[in-house]
């Protein structure tokens, strides 16, 4: 498994921006995952997945990353793992510095050692497959629309051709269309090169319906790990961390409480509600 | 999100603490004045004003290590003074004369040992510790007599006199009494409060048709944006770690290249946030120089009063020791 | 507070019109919604209502009295907003001294003062805050905050200029219960800006923009069911809008009732 925590904890007093993890065990493969993080501010989410890109290290415990043990301190490079992890922040407009769009895409490939010509190459494939106009490459990014500086960004990051690629709230602030564009973008990159996507998020929706696997922290635990169906139909667990329900799936348990339906597996998207009321549900 | 350590304050809520800011400046700078009333080399007198400070200290209930963290800082300066004191002196009763003897073994062998210092001070802790020791190691080194080439013929004798000595440890013993006093200030006195000490205290400018308040709404908007503008860098910086960008490593160009990488995004955020702030303020109908009523109200309590008459007699006793010595 | 926009245009530095030849009317008491997608010019029209910003053709009239650089700033006062991000518009050093900003300006007595703190704190539930910095509040802290710091200037109205957009879903539900609560218990005039078509449901009139234009107007239910329109200004209808438009009417009568309180309700 390419990233491995064995009994992890984060824990330190001089880095008070950071919420605290305690004795995390998680694999993740760089193969065919799709995985949703959740959890209330300060369950910690964001200090998980800065470990998993090697910025901070932890406190104690094992954590393998592409096979590089590391350490408390002292780390040998870690630029091959944040290559091979790639990370998009929140908000992940605010790092776009260059004069050019396409120059802002190239600019992490370099990094990590591409040639020139390589980096190139890489940005334009990268540009095709999010739709980015190419009218813009030669324009400066900090004129584009929210939307697309977001896509922008991502775009750098993914042209380092990252085995994996996590995200850290990337719906945020982005308006209906934008939102369904990026999240159907995600999963279309994630089912033709299988790479594993993993997103921090707090829409029950992009959870229930996108992702394939679940793990929900709390106060820096993980409490909970396995696919979204178990987790909205786990009700003691939803009522215990205080999670939702996705929209839907709070119409449809409303329905079912008036008697109007019932199932036993509960509806995640329009669809299965929609198959329960008309009687054809097959399960 | 946790509390971020902004500025030196420390909140131990001690007497000192209770003092009204703008007393607190007065009184500090007060105090400067007597410290330089103190005439020169009287150890008596500038010895109890560093007790009497040290005693301040005490009641402040802020751990020694905090104002030893900020003498940390002006060590290189104190080490400085005192050297320079101490060798350039030449007057008075010598106490101690030293020959240099400059040959080729001597010079060669300093010259290595400080090769070697400029190699690996990245590595040692208690840099300027082992810079002192090494000066005066050299300083040792070059005072054995070689059986060697003598480039210079006239030997060159260190000389020290007492009074350098004398003079040197004054000069420390003062530096180190007005550092140690307004680290007190700066200590037991919130940023914010501290700038509404300034701002009141500057406020008859505003007869001049100058707008103090102008200045003061300036300061504390910065106080407010700094702590926030920390979080932001921080951010910043990560997410170009996390794009390649390592500080430690590449050529100059790559270097500045990292550095613009950081800085661009650091001004547009700036930026963005002051549009934005301005609008903000001006929606909420603030107009800069206009009158405004203040939340903040300052009051002068009887014990304030004590406190500066305290440090107006040290000032008043100084003056009158000086007219009559 | 009435106001009303005739033939309003207006633009940026660029050539195109950001606003294009709009008129509407916004009723004393009322809450009216705006909502469109990013880009459309919703955040230009708070601007212009809030005189931050001259319209190049057009007038905007206030109370049947039209807007001029010589009377925006008494009108000002009467109107308080909210901002999209909430560190960029916390003026103070703590929550006490950022409600108190506005007062300061509009010179109130340091007593009352006082009294309008702790009133509109308590009511937003930021009372036990009062002495905390910005840097240890959530982002729906600091925006209640901002409501309470408007509030406080008791003006006659409200806007709120996508207030929540920033905010993660429990600062989102924190606003949106102010707002209701609001609505309820205070008689102001509110605007709310937002591209969430669930912060519509319980306003008056809701005005949909794109492009600088008003592409309907009408009661929430209206809008929610045009689910035509909003799909081609690329917002959403509410989930359970579309599952109600895909029932058919007859066979499902009963469920589709309880969908639409549910709507509502939720």
């Amino acid at each position: 498994m390419e990233i491995n925590f064995q009994h992890v904890s984060f824990k330190y007093d001089n880095k008070q921006n950071y919420d605290t993890l305690n004795d995390i065990n998680l694999t993740i493969s760089s193969k065919d995952e799709f995985i949703t993080i959740v959890g209330h501010t300060g369950s910690g989410k964001s200090t998980l997945v800065q470990l998993m890109n090697a910025l901070i290290f932890p406190s104690s415990g094992n954590l393998t990353l592409f096979g590089q043990k590391i350490k408390p301190k002292r780390n040998k490079p870690l630029k091959k793992i944040r290559q091979k992890v790639g990370l998009v922040f929140q908000f992940p407009e605010y790092q776009l510095f260059e004069e050019t769009v396409l120059k802002d895409i190239m600019f992490g490939p370099q990094n990590f050692g591409m040639s020139i010509d390589e980096a190139k190459e890489s940005a334009l494939n990268i540009i095709k497959e999010l739709n980015i106009s190419e009218e813009i490459l030669e324009r400066p990014p900090f004129n584009l629309s929210g939307g697309q500086k977001r896509k922008v960004a991502i775009a750098g990051i993914l042209a380092s051709n990252p085995e994996i690629l996590i995200l850290d709230e990337p719906t945020v602030g982005l308006d209906p269309r934008g939102r369904k564009e990026l999240l159907t973008l995600l999963k279309k990159i994630h089912e033709e090169t299988h790479k594993t996507i993993i997103i921090i998020t707090h829409d029950m929706n992009v959870v229930a319906n996108y992702s394939k696997r679940t793990i929900v922290l709390n106060q820096g635990n993980i409490v909970f790990d396995g696919t979204p169906k178990d987790l909205f139909n786990n009700k003691d667990c939803l009522k215990e961390f205080n999670l939702d329900l996705p929209y839907i799936s709070k119409v449809a348990e409303s329905l079912k409480e008036k008697g109007m339906i019932n199932y036993q597996s509960i509806p995640l998207n329009i669809i299965e509600l929609y198959n329960y009321i008309n009687g054809d549900n097959h399960e | 999100m946790n509390k971020m350590a902004f500025g030196q304050f420390y909140n131990s809520n001690s007497l000192i603490h209770k003092i009204d800011s703008r007393i607190k400046i007065i009184f500090t700078i007060l105090f400067m004045i007597s410290i330089f009333l103190v005439p020169t080399n009287n150890f008596i007198l500038m010895g109890s004003l560093f007790v009497f400070t040290f005693f301040i200290v005490l009641l402040t209930k802020v751990p020694l290590n905090k104002y030893l963290k900020s003498l940390k800082q002006i060590v290189f300066l104190l080490v400085f003074a005192f050297s320079f004191q101490m060798f350039f002196r030449n007057e008075g009763t010598v106490i101690f004369s030293y020959n240099l003897n400059f040959t080729w073994i001597n010079i060669t062998i300093s010259i290595i040992l400080l090769i070697l210092y400029i190699l690996f001070n990245k590595y040692l802790p208690l840099k300027l510790l082992i810079l002192v020791l090494l000066a005066i190691l050299i300083i040792y080194i070059l005072g054995i007599p070689m059986n060697a080439n003598v480039i210079n013929n006239n030997p060159v004798v260190i000389r020290i006199y007492k009074e350098g000595i004398i003079s040197g440890s004054f000069i420390i013993l003062r530096v180190l009494t007005l550092i140690i006093f307004t680290t007190i200030l700066t200590l037991t006195t919130k940023p914010t409060d501290l700038n509404n000490g300034i701002e009141s205290l500057l406020s008859p400018l505003e007869l001049l048709h100058i707008k103090t308040s102008i200045f003061a709404m300036m300061i504390s908007i910065a106080l407010r944006f700094i702590p926030t503008l920390f979080l932001e860098a921080d951010k910043i910086l990560k997410a170009q770690a996390s794009r390649g960008v390592d500080f430690n490593e590449g050529s100059l160009r790559e270097k500045i290249k990292q550095i613009i990488s950081l800085l661009v995004p650091m001004f547009i955020v700036s930026f963005k946030r002051a549009d934005e702030l301005a609008v903000a303020m001006e929606a909420r109908g603030y107009v800069p120089g206009e009158k405004r009523t203040k939340i903040n109200l300052m009051k002068l309590k009887f014990s304030d009063i004590l406190w500066l008459i305290l440090f107006i007699i040290v000032l008043v006793g100084l003056i009158i020791l000086r007219v009559l010595i | 507070m009435k106001i009303e926009f005739k033939n309003v245009s207006f633009k940026y530095q660029s050539d195109f019109d950001v606003i294009k030849d709009l008129s509407f009317v916004i009723n004393t008491g009322e809450m009216t919604s705006i909502i469109g997608p990013n880009g459309s010019g919703k955040s230009t029209i708070t601007k212009l209502i809030m005189g931050l910003l001259v319209p190049n053709s057009g007038s905007i009239y206030i109370n049947d009295v039209l807007v001029t650089e010589e009377n925006i700033l008494n009108i000002r006062k009467n109107m308080g907003i909210i901002f999209q991000n909430p560190d960029n518009q916390f003026v103070g050093v703590t929550v006490k001294d950022d409600i108190a900003f506005g007062l300061e300006n509009k010179c109130i007595e340091r007593n009352e003062m006082f009294e309008l703190i702790n009133k509109y704190s308590t009511l937003v539930r930021m009372n036990d805050f009062l002495d905390s910095n910005p840097e240890n509040l959530s982002g729906g802290q600091k925006q209640r905050v901002a409501i309470a710091g408007v509030l406080a200037m008791e003006t006659e109205t409200i806007i709120f200029d996508e207030a929540t957009s920033m905010l993660d879903p429990i600062g989102v539900e924190e606003i949106n219960k102010t707002l209701k609560m609001l609505k309820k218990e205070a008689s102001k005039t509110i605007i709310s800006i937002t591209h969430n078509i669930e912060e519509i449901l319980y306003s008056d009139n809701v005005l949909v923009i794109d492009d600088g234009q008003i592409v309907a107007q009408g009661k929430p239910i209206e809008i929610l069911s045009n689910i035509e329109l909003l799909n081609k200004v690329g917002l959403d209808t509410i989930e359970s809008v579309k599952l109600i438009n895909m029932l058919e009417e007859n066979n499902h009568k009963e469920i589709i009732e309880e969908l639409w309180k549910l709507t509502f309700n939720m």
